[in-house]
Formats: C-alpha cells, sequence, structure tokens
C-alpha cells in the first residue's frame, strides 16, 4: 500500500512541497540572520511556516501509516496558518507589516500556499481510499 | 538575467505541459534541466566576478545568494528524483515544475540585483 500512496500524481504535490519548504526556509534564514528585530513576530511565523512545510514534505513522502497522521496536521496547520496570518495580514496590516509566505493568502508565492492544504487534504483522502483495509 | 527567467520560464512550460500530456522522461527534458543548471552556473559564475570588476548588487547580497544556491539545487535533484522514479508517469511534471519555480528565482534575483535597494 505504500506504492499506492507514492504513485501517481501525489509525487508532483511532494515535489511542490519540497520546492516550498526550500524557499520559506531560504526567505525566513535571510530574514532572521538581518533583520530579526525589525518584526520578531512575522519572522518567527516565517521560521515556523518553513519548519511545517519541511515536515509536510517529509511525511507525505514517507511510505509508514504513521507518517499519515503528521502529515494531516502539518497540512492542517498550514490551512489554518494561511487562513489566519492571510486575514491578518489584510484587516491588521501593522502587525505584519512584513512579509511572510502566508501575508496576503500567499500572493507573494502565487496563491501556492492557499491552495496546496487543499490538494494535500484531497491527496490524503484519495490515497487512504485506495489502501484495503 | 530578465531574459534567462524568460527563457527558463518558457522553457519550464513546455516541460510542465509534456509532463501534463504525460510524455516520458527523456532526453529532451534532461536537457532542459541540463540546461536551466548551465544558465544558473554561468549566473554564479557571473555573480562573483561581477562585484570584483565593480558592478555589485543594488539589493541584498545575502538574499541574492540564498536564493542562487537554492535555485542551483533544484535541478539536480528533480532530474535525481526522475531517475530513481523511472516508472513514474509524473517525473516530466516534476522536472516542469522545477525549471519554473526557478525561473521565479532568477525574477526575484534579478529584482534585488538591479531594481531593490538596500
Amino acid at each position: 500500500m505504500s506504492e499506492r500512496k507514492h504513485a501517481g500524481i501525489g509525487r508532483v504535490l511532494i515535489a511542490v512541497y519540497a520546492v516550498l519548504a526550500l524557499a520559506a526556509t531560504g526567505r525566513s534564514f535571510v530574514q532572521i540572520v538581518q533583520r530579526f528585530d525589525e518584526a520578531p513576530l512575522a519572522y518567527s511565523l516565517s521560521a515556523v511556516a518553513a519548519v511545517v512545510y519541511l515536515v509536510a514534505t517529509v511525511a507525505l513522502a514517507s511510505p509508514k501509516d504513521a507518517w499519515r497522521r503528521v502529515a494531516l496536521a502539518a497540512v492542517c496547520f498550514e490551512l489554518v496558518g494561511v487562513a489566519v496570518v492571510g486575514t491578518l495580514s489584510l484587516v491588521a496590516p501593522e502587525l505584519f507589516a512584513h512579509d511572510t509566505v502566508w501575508s496576503r493568502y500567499g500572493m507573494g508565492y502565487l496563491f501556492i500556499p492557499a491552495v496546496l492544504p487543499f490538494l494535500g487534504l484531497w491527496w490524503l483522502r484519495a490515497s487512504r481510499e485506495r489502501v484495503p483495509a | 538575467m530578465l531574459a534567462q527567467a524568460a527563457v527558463l520560464g518558457a522553457i519550464g512550460a513546455v516541460v510542465a505541459i509534456m509532463g501534463l500530456a504525460r510524455r516520458p522522461f527523456g532526453d529532451l527534458v534532461f536537457g532542459a534541466a541540463a540546461f536551466t543548471l548551465l544558465t544558473l552556473v554561468v549566473q554564479t559564475v557571473a555573480s562573483i566576478i561581477a562585484p570584483i570588476a565593480g558592478a555589485g548588487p543594488s539589493g541584498d547580497l545575502l538574499e541574492y545568494w540564498t536564493y542562487l544556491l537554492t535555485a542551483l539545487v533544484i535541478p539536480p535533484a528533480a532530474v535525481l528524483w526522475a531517475l530513481v522514479d523511472k516508472k513514474g508517469e509524473w517525473s516530466t511534471l516534476v522536472v516542469g515544475v522545477g525549471i519554473l519555480a526557478c525561473a521565479v528565482m532568477v525574477y526575484r534575483m534579478h529584482q534585488i540585483w538591479f531594481v531593490q535597494v538596500a
């Protein structure tokens, strides 16, 4: 059944997660090294987002069933993150004057951060249904 | 860098469309990834030489190099993935997505080098 979870278009999803994880890690690294004092909240969040994307990438890629729950948690966290931070960045811009991956619903990343959690949830669901009980 | 980003964007789009059409990973896709990496290596060399010649970036150097080093990892990683996953139908799309990501990153690097004021 691990074959199933790995097969097909899910691999593309994992690849997109990997790229986003790289992008978020790179960005938060630069932000924290250079300007952490300017916006500790936004930049800490960048780092947290980066870690969650890394975890999601690994969890989605892993054939072990235990990782499925980790993947689910990470993907849900992203969904909440992009919704909350996206909304806050619009209604309370002074809190998030400095960009994070999730600001304005991930506009700086072509809204990919807003779409990915849904694809991730769909994929987790679809791949589970194909696994015989 | 702007032209480089545009060319990589076009190549990435073509490869991604090939991937969606379920074209298998082959020499053409491998060549596209190799070309992408080649432009990035040339860019790396140029980015080292240019500041010595007195034409440094207008923007943030650390941010620039973080982008460049990350971009350099993507094409080999995508190809490695495709080679490991021989039976995979979606390897071509993975490489296409990788090249598109490189295109976006090169565009950002262009902004940092030429537009952004530190």
